[in-house]
């Protein structure tokens, strides 16, 4: 009797250790968030700014803070994009205004998975042009990052 | 005032009769400076507005993403 306990027990554990593992990677190795890289954040802001501007090349976005609509022109994204978490991503741009080209916004892009893409689900004006008597346009920081989160310094 | 006279005269003659010259060095129970003593040993602590340490501030949050290799 105890020999014939001893065999199932035995058996038991053959079987179930091996489908305890295929279901965990069955249930984790499918949902594990893919990595994205350089490549594939660029690639998405360049398909989101493209999506976002009129014939005119013109990206109209509603200033997060003041609520006023600014007509942008893109110039550029800062290196380097970034990733904030596991599955977090980022991206600095620079947006100058439309027939203004001294005057720079500073738009921070956070975007994360969507399928094997990434998409873009908040958009900040990091720095707003400001003028000085001395040094012209410059972008003035509306907020800084402490501990991957945003604080406004005004 | 004769002898006071005869007292005052003689008084180089008591100086040139010392029998060494200099100064007689200062004498002392114990060598060395005495310790300084206090209320209390160590220090005050410190006081601060707040504890901790101010958190750092940064351009941007997380970290440089990888390139594809």
């Amino acid at each position: 009797m105890v020999r014939r306990y001893h065999a199932w027990r035995v058996a038991a554990r053959a079987c179930v250790a091996p489908l305890l593992a295929a279901l965990s990677f069955a249930a984790f190795g499918e949902t594990s968030p893919r990595k994205f890289y350089v490549e594939d954040i660029k690639d998405a802001m360049a398909a989101h700014i493209q999506a976002e501007v009129d014939e005119r090349g013109v990206f109209h976005l509603r200033d997060d803070h003041t609520g006023k609509m600014l007509a942008l022109k893109f110039v550029k994204i800062h290196d380097p994009v970034r990733q904030i978490d596991g599955a977090t991503y980022f991206a600095c741009t620079d947006f100058e205004v439309v027939g203004e080209a001294d005057k720079l916004y500073d738009i921070d892009f956070w975007l994360r998975p969507a399928g094997d893409k990434l998409e873009v689900f908040d958009t900040k004006v990091h720095k707003e042009p400001r003028r000085s008597l001395i040094y012209g346009w410059f972008k003035y920081p509306r907020y800084t990052f402490i501990d991957d989160q945003v604080v406004y310094l005004y | 005032m004769r002898i006071f006279a005869i007292l005052v005269l003689m008084l180089p003659l008591a100086v040139l009769a010392a029998e060494h010259g200099g100064e007689a060095a200062e004498t002392k129970e114990h060598g060395g400076q005495p310790a300084a003593s206090k209320e209390h040993g160590g220090k005050p602590a410190e006081k601060k507005e707040h504890g901790g340490k101010p958190a750092e501030k940064k351009e941007h949050g997380g970290k440089p993403a990888e390139e594809r290799t």
